[in-house]
């Protein structure tokens, strides 16, 4: 085994971990690991009700799940990290989502890695419990997530129309949560040798014989040693290792299910890998995860994660023929369920400038697409610039990727462009 | 898959326990209002515990679902509680309405709880669309006051609970809409073309309903003129300008 392998993927996790206040998992301790490329975070899931004490323990189950679970998923990715945050008494203003968020996307840009907080509320009405989960997503020092596409000397930008997103509302019973808990707790364990038969140990809680409990001798993160088919070997910083099977019903298919904001997950830690460490695995991987994301959901409000997820695939698809075109043809089908997305109009937009540069076949520039964007965002200026710039382009100039405008619209139209940012940029 | 009724409000019917009591909202610049009333019952006293859970519940999620409104670089939309607050549609007089518009308060929401049937509630939410009360536009008319009606049966309890549990795009829709309608009035073009569009895709998400469908076409009355004043005046510098002689603001 290489060392660059040993640190090329890092896995890391902390389960459900202490009882008392200031331990390291608490909210007001909130970490996330350096070596890891993107780290996940939840937060315990709030109770709507929150003098509904005794459903604490349902919020702290569920965001254990949702962190182990998402934790096998996104092993794929390899140097990655997943952190249950817990609270520390019953009203811990610790565990806000902003002044977390704050905390850790500071850390994450010091450490120029991916950043994703999930966070939600949970209801119970008998037996069955309504969950509604929110997240959160930025990488390194990048602010906003963008995409440029050079030509003729210009460069067209875009963004992704948000990066902070309500999932809807799903629900499921108490016995369905128990059985996706069973089978977590069945499938994280630690095994001596790469075999179903080996001895192993639990990496968690016993999940099966005590839903929402927590466990302070289990303080775990884990580094990937080595990876044999459909096992990895992996250790934690106190020297327990073993070998994890990554295909199980421990990923994100059980809890996905029920909750499809699982696959989201997945398919943005893939993006965030992906835009830092270019790799065709991980983007086929991420793409996969986000259309699955998509199908679960059809066409449910909100469709703000939709609309993102699209977009996070289009950004993905772009760089040979095949992905450009795909990449028009999510936008596409995006802004059918979004037509007054003004980011999403301008990426669309970029995305066909990319195509014409990657299909080196002529197309019309997509100078309307960048107007409706323009007229979408009463105080923005990107679609602006980009639209100046498709106006000043040459076509002829430079290759036949874009076909020529009529020159004396193209120059009124621009001059219409520069007074409107003039006055915008004032 | 479980639909909401909506119909066209007639609250003259609404019981005796309305409350018109003031709800002040804080004066931020760019910023407009969305005010939650109360969600009460007809009768408070007989109501099942979890009834009132479910209560709670709702009125966090119509909150959460506001305050999560996706808006790029358009002004905020507040949204204020108002606890005691509970009007109904005479309440809503001339004055009144006015005053609240010149706050730049846009949508006001009231909820009712009611038992309808043997087994079944009710939940109906209650909308004031505030400039819609005095906009009015040549040709166009919309009812100002909305009603969306979510039933709560014990036997389809899990499917009915999930649905009013979901988000409500007719609430951002009336939000946005509401916002747009103002900036019309401020003749804020570029604003009011960015959330009337808005509110339209939202409504479009909608359970579909004549109101609705009156409310569309109100709407885009409205982004028509708001497209149509934006090339007349002189003054205006903006990308409304770049339009095509005949286009719309809004793209469908």
């Amino acid at each position: 085994m290489s060392a660059r392998r040993f640190f090329a993927a890092a896995l890391l996790v902390i389960a459900a971990m202490r009882a008392h206040a200031g331990g390291a998992a608490v909210c007001s301790d909130a970490f996330i690991f350096d070596e890891a490329g993107a780290n996940v975070v939840v937060l315990p899931y709030s109770n709507a009700i929150p003098e509904r004490r005794d459903l604490d323990q349902t919020g702290q189950a569920l965001s254990l799940l949702v962190q182990m679970n998402t934790l096998a998923a996104i092993l794929k990715y390899e140097s990655v990290g997943a952190i249950q945050l817990i609270r520390s008494d019953f009203n811990d203003v610790a565990c806000d989502p902003d002044r977390i968020w704050r905390q850790l996307s500071a850390r994450a840009a010091v450490k120029d890695s991916g950043l994703v907080l999930v966070w939600g509320r949970i209801f119970q009405d008998g037996d069955q419990i309504y969950v509604q989960s929110y997240a959160r997503f930025a990488r390194g020092k990048t602010g906003q997530e963008s995409w440029a596409v050079s030509l003729g000397g210009a460069s067209f930008e875009a963004t992704l129309s948000e990066q902070a997103t309500a999932f809807p509302t799903e629900t499921f019973s108490e016995g369905e949560l128990k059985e996706i808990a069973r089978l977590t707790s069945q499938n994280a364990v630690l095994r001596e040798t790469p075999s179903d038969d080996a001895p192993g140990e639990r990496m968690g809680p016993d999940l099966a014989k005590c839903l929402g409990c927590v466990d302070p001798g289990r303080p775990a993160s884990y580094v990937i040693l080595e990876q044999n088919g459909p096992w990895a070997h992996i250790k934690n910083k106190f020297g327990q290792s073993g070998w994890l099977k990554l295909n199980t019903g421990f990923g994100a298919i059980p809890l996905g299910e029920k909750m499809p904001e699982i696959f989201f997950i997945d398919g943005t830690v893939g993006y965030l890998r992906t835009r830092k460490e270019p790799r065709t695995s991980f983007a086929r991987a991420a793409d996969e995860a986000l259309a699955r994301y998509t199908e679960a959901v059809g066409g449910q409000p909100p469709l703000g994660a939709t609309v993102v997820a699209a977009e996070m695939r289009a950004m993905l698809a772009a760089k040979d023929p095949a992905g450009a075109e795909r990449a028009v043809s999510l936008l596409s089908t995006a802004i059918e369920q979004s037509p007054a997305d003004a980011a999403l109009h301008n990426l669309l937009a970029v995305a066909k400038i990319n195509r014409a540069v990657v299909v080196s076949k002529p197309e019309a520039p997509p100078v309307q697409d960048f107007i409706s964007a323009a007229v979408l965002d009463p105080a923005g200026v990107l679609a602006l610039r980009n639209l100046k710039q498709l106006l000043q382009l040459n076509p002829e100039g430079d290759g036949p990727r874009l076909l020529a405008l009529p020159a004396d619209e193209a120059k009124e139209q621009l001059a219409l462009v520069d007074s409107i940012l003039a006055k915008r940029q004032q | 898959m479980i639909r909401a009724m909506a119909v066209v409000l007639c609250l003259a019917t609404l019981p005796v326990l309305a409350q018109y009591k003031d709800c002040r909202t804080a004066q931020l610049p760019a910023t407009y209002h969305l005010l939650v009333d109360d969600f009460r019952f007809s009768d408070e006293n007989s109501v099942p515990a979890d009834m009132k859970l479910v209560r709670e519940v709702l009125y966090g999620s119509v909150e959460n679902q506001l305050e999560a409104m996706k808006l790029q670089n358009l002004p905020s939309l507040r949204t204020s509680r108002c606890t005691g607050r509970w009007p109904q549609a005479s309440d809503f007089t001339k004055p009144r309405v006015e005053s609240l518009n010149n706050r730049d308060v846009v949508m006001e929401l009231w909820t009712e709880i009611r038992p309808s049937e043997e087994n079944r509630f009710d939940a109906e939410f209650n909308v004031l669309l505030v400039p819609a009360m005095l906009l009015s536009l040549s040709g166009q008319n919309t009812p100002p006051l909305f009603r969306s009606a979510y039933p709560l049966t014990k036997n389809q309890r899990k499917e009915q609970l999930l649905a009013l549990l979901r988000n409500h795009p007719e609430l951002n829709a009336y939000a946005l809409i509401g916002a747009g309608l103002r900036a019309v009035e401020n003749r804020d073009y570029d604003v009011a073309n960015a959330f009337l569009c808005r509110g339209m895709a939202e409504l479009r998400q909608a359970p579909k309903t004549q109101d609705h469908d009156k409310l569309l076409k109100y709407v885009d009355a409205a982004s028509a003129k708001v497209v149509a004043d934006a090339r007349r005046d002189t003054v205006y510098i903006g990308p409304l300008r770049l339009l095509a002689p005949n286009a719309k603001g809004c793209v469908k």
